[in-house]
């Protein structure tokens, strides 16, 4: 038997390399990529806890986590969709997708 | 009527003031009528309380008051108390006022500012009437220091005259100096007793165990004590702080002769007759704090009278009418202090009354005289009694009623000062207690005779047609004349002075007619003015004895009182060095310190402090989301 | 065997991830991250949850990696504007930070949780449709307008500005 604890030091392992790509990738494409990777951690932790969680009333436990893991999928779907409509409208006006040309919003 | 009284006699002049300020001034002659109104109304009301003042034969009080504000356990009190005391007060402030007020209408005819005249002159009736009526310590500050303000517009009536401006800023802010002091012993008063009200106040110190209570010791058991007794004489010096400016005593009394600047109407009223009067008023009304403290009736015994012997050295040299005059008032304010310092609290103010009537009619009569001649000074005029003989005769009768001649009032009340002279408590047990009074009330027939003989008699030196006053003019003056002849025995015959001696001095109830039936008395007073008279009709009159031979001879002394003893000069010098460098001390801190320092520092370090923090606003994405995990992992660090 | 099973797939995807972030060329990183989801649905596998196994392959890997690919590729990325990682040390602090709290929470699970004993949930598409169109019927609707304001959005910002 696999303890729980692996499984989350898994999807935590996963999600922070997302995290570190968020943080040092200079390209919006890969940064939205890095993003993707978050997401699919959290849902490894998500499915990991459904299958080692305690059964609450004696019907036993339905696959509730795994529910929440259909709906992450597509909304991270979703969401990937538009934010490369995005990227895509950025680099057709400013000809770049370098993320830090495009800090405008300062003082 | 009863409820109402009081407040209508307080409150009318305001109402008048106001009503001239805020529109009616557009109007003189409405403003004119509005204020007589105001002050004769008020005359009426409270001349209709006479009956049951004199009927109480002093016991009688009536008073009202509301509480103003409230902070905690302290209580501000707005009252009104009519008593035998403020009686008095009340038919000299008003009745005198209203002859002025009437005088004025002719004296400032055809002036432009006519209208702001007689407003302010009805705010100085509430003002004066707020100090007599005043039940409590903190209602007589207030009014005190509105006196203040009219006197300050008053005196600068003429604000386009450089000279009349300066002394009107003389004028209040040597109050200041001396409404600092008062204030202090006013809160030291108040918070030692636990009660701003008169009559409270008065039971604490007579009825309660305050004398005895220790306030604080200095070295134990066996060192110094400071009783309740030394509290009240601290106290009460620092009270009389404010009476030596309102009245004008040594060495506050600096700006009264500048005070001439004003009309002559307002020298009358406010600096002969009523604001003057007001702090001898007030040592009366709070003479219980002085009484528990030989020190302290000693030293406004002795203050009084230098200042009375010191304002007639001055008066001697004087050419100005009016300084005279002005003198002439410090002079009798020393009287009246030193009346009460000496125990006679009630001579004082008899004093006072009777010194009203005949002081406003020589004023009234040298704002007649200098109508008519257009100068000030006495060595421009001369023969003017052929010229202008109704004035003449009044004034004449006025400056005998100064000089204590029988059997004119202030024969009555001015010899009542001298008998307490001649038998003074044991604190004031001293030659120049005895002699010094006197001397000065020489020294007050001879200068008011120099002033008759220079301006009245001898061969005319004037120019131009001096022609007799005006019908309104004279009508105030002669009624001013008759009471100053009948005022002496009228007033303790009548009862009004026992009325108010019940408060102040019940054993001298009835005392003075067994004093002036006495021939003894009558004598000495016509002997100081035969000497003082006769002096300066040798030198004046028929000019035996040269006067410029004489100032010759006294030399330094004659320059010492011309120059007023230097004291104005040196007041100009402590201001010039001592409180201007003090001032530029205090602008330097200021300017480095504060503005420099804190308020522009201020603004320095939040600028700076925002040029840092801006710099974090770099717009780039990736620095955000670094600094957004960066808190995250610092918030789960922290709780985890 | 299960554990071994476990070791390797997640070895492969932390590799996979890893070299995601660090090669220069998109497109070789979206290979990697491909090969990732691939191995996040073995062990899926795992954890008996059949159905989001297929469907993470199906979604995820297959849809959107695939525009994601698109899109590098109409934006003619190359390696050269890519320019790799830009490394930052105080961000590595700050993931590592992060990881070692994340270490330190999982060793401190509730009750609700029985870490040694997996229950018998199975992740069939009969079980979840049932627990889906049951209990989650409204978050399921809500989601389905979710994806069409995508749609929506998509098609709309994607136009040119020439267009009416």
């Amino acid at each position: 038997m696999i303890p729980l604890e692996h499984y989350l030091i898994l999807s935590g392992m996963l999600f922070t390399l997302g995290l570190c790509g968020v943080m040092m990738r200079r390209n919006v494409i890969l940064v939205l990529m890095s993003v993707e990777i978050m997401l699919n951690g959290a849902n490894v932790a998500l499915v990991a806890f459904n299958k080692y969680i305690v059964a609450a009333s004696p019907d036993g436990v339905g696959p509730d986590g795994q529910v929440f893991v259909f709906f992450t999928i597509a909304v991270a779907a979703a969401e990937a969709a538009v934010a490369l409509v995005i990227a895509m409208a950025l680099f057709r006006r400013l000809d770049t997708v370098n993320v830090d040309d495009v800090a405008n919003l300062r003082w | 009527m009863e409820n109402l009284g009081p407040w209508l006699i307080l409150f009318l002049p305001l109402i008048s003031a106001a009503a001239i300020a805020f529109g009616l001034h557009k109007n003189a002659k409405v403003s004119i009528g509005v204020s007589l109104a105001a002050v004769w109304t008020s005359f009426a009301i409270a001349a209709s309380y006479l009956p049951d003042v004199l009927a109480g034969g002093g016991d009688f009080v009536l008073a009202r008051s509301f509480t103003w504000m409230e902070a905690g356990a302290f209580a501000f009190q707005y009252g009104l108390m009519i008593d035998g005391l403020s009686m008095i007060m009340l038919m000299v402030v008003l009745g005198v006022g209203g002859l002025i007020h009437i005088y004025a209408i002719g004296y400032m005819d055809g002036d432009e500012g006519i209208a702001r005249f007689f407003g302010c002159l009805s705010l100085f009736i509430f003002s004066m009437l707020g100090i007599v009526l005043a039940d409590n310590f903190f209602q007589v500050f207030i009014h005190w220091e509105l006196v203040g303000v009219s006197s300050y517009l008053l005196i600068g009536y003429y604000y386009r005259k450089p000279s009349a401006s300066a002394a009107s800023n003389k004028a209040f802010l040597t109050n200041r100096v001396g409404d600092f002091g008062f204030m202090i012993g006013i809160l030291m008063l108040v918070f030692a007793t636990g009660t701003a009200s008169f009559s409270a106040m008065g039971d604490v110190v007579n009825h309660t165990d305050f004398l005895q209570r220790t306030f604080f010791q200095v070295g134990g058991e066996a060192g110094w004590t400071m009783t309740g007794e030394h509290f009240l004489w601290v106290a009460g010096a620092l009270t009389l702080m404010g009476v030596m400016g309102k009245s004008a005593q040594f060495p506050l009394h600096v700006w009264l002769p500048d005070a001439m600047e004003g009309p002559t109407p307002v020298s009358a009223l406010i600096h002969a007759a009523t604001m003057v009067a007001a702090g001898v008023f007030l040592l009366t009304r709070i003479f219980f704090i002085y009484t528990p403290s030989p020190t302290a009736m000693s030293i406004v015994a002795h203050l009084g009278m230098f200042t009375a012997f010191f304002a007639a050295t001055i008066a001697t040299t004087q050419f100005d009418i009016k300084r005279i005059l002005a003198f002439s008032t410090l002079s009798q304010l020393g009287y009246m202090v030193m009346a009460v310092g000496l125990g006679g609290p009630d001579v004082a103010m008899y004093h006072l009354t009777t010194h009203a009537f005949f002081k406003a009619l020589l004023f009234l009569g040298a704002g007649a005289v200098i109508h008519s001649v257009h100068t000030n000074d006495i060595r421009e005029m001369g023969g003017l009694f052929k010229a202008m003989p109704i004035t003449a005769w009044l004034f004449l009768i006025g400056t005998l009623a100064l000089c204590g001649v029988p059997p004119l009032s202030g024969f009555w009340s001015k010899d009542g000062i001298l008998h307490l002279t001649q038998h003074p408590p044991e604190y004031a047990h001293n030659v120049f207690i005895q002699w010094l009074p006197t001397i000065t009330a020489v020294l007050t027939s001879y200068y008011m005779f120099r002033l008759m003989f220079l301006t009245f008699w001898g061969k005319p030196r004037y120019h131009g047609h001096p022609h007799e006053t005006a019908k309104l003019m004279w009508m105030p003056m002669a009624v001013l004349c008759v009471l100053a002849v009948i005022a002496g025995p009228l007033m303790f015959s009548s009862g009004v002075l026992d009325s108010f001696r019940t408060v102040t001095r019940p054993e001298a109830i009835g005392s003075f007619e067994h004093i002036h039936g006495d021939m003894h008395t009558v004598i000495h007073a016509l002997l100081i003015f035969v000497v003082g008279a006769g002096a300066a009709f040798l030198a004046f009159g028929i000019k035996v004895i040269d006067p410029e031979s004489i100032k010759q001879l006294l030399g330094p002394v004659h320059r010492l009182f011309d120059n007023r003893w230097y004291v104005d000069d040196l007041f100009a010098w402590i201001v010039e060095h001592i409180q201007q460098n003090f001032a530029r001390l205090c602008d330097g801190f200021d300017r480095l310190v504060i503005i420099s320092g804190l308020v522009n520092g201020t603004s320095w370090m939040t600028r700076a402090t925002g040029a840092v923090v801006a710099r974090y606003q770099s717009g780039s994405v990736r620095t955000y989301a670094l600094l957004f995990v960066a808190g995250v992992a610092a918030l789960l660090a922290l709780n985890l | 065997m299960e554990a071994l099973l476990f070791y390797v797939f997640g070895g492969v995807a932390v590799l996979a991830t890893m070299l995601t972030l660090t090669v220069k060329n998109p497109v070789y990183s979206s290979l990697w991250m491909i090969l990732s989801f691939a191995a996040t649905a073995a062990i899926f596998v795992l954890l008996d949850a059949f159905l989001i196994a297929t469907v993470e392959v199906l979604v995820y890997a297959g849809a959107i990696m695939v525009l994601f690919l698109f899109v590098i590729m109409m934006i003619n990325l190359r390696a050269e504007e890519a320019e790799g990682l830009r490394w930052s040390p105080f961000a590595l602090l700050a993931a590592g930070t992060f990881l070692v709290m994340l270490g330190r929470a999982v060793g401190d699970l509730g009750p609700a949780v029985n870490a040694d004993q997996p229950n018998g949930v199975v992740g069939t598409p009969g079980a979840i449709a049932e627990t889906l169109f049951t209990g989650y019927v409204i978050p399921f609707e809500a989601v389905s307008a979710l994806l069409l304001a995508a749609v929506l959005g998509t098609v709309v910002l994607s136009r040119r500005k020439a267009a009416a």
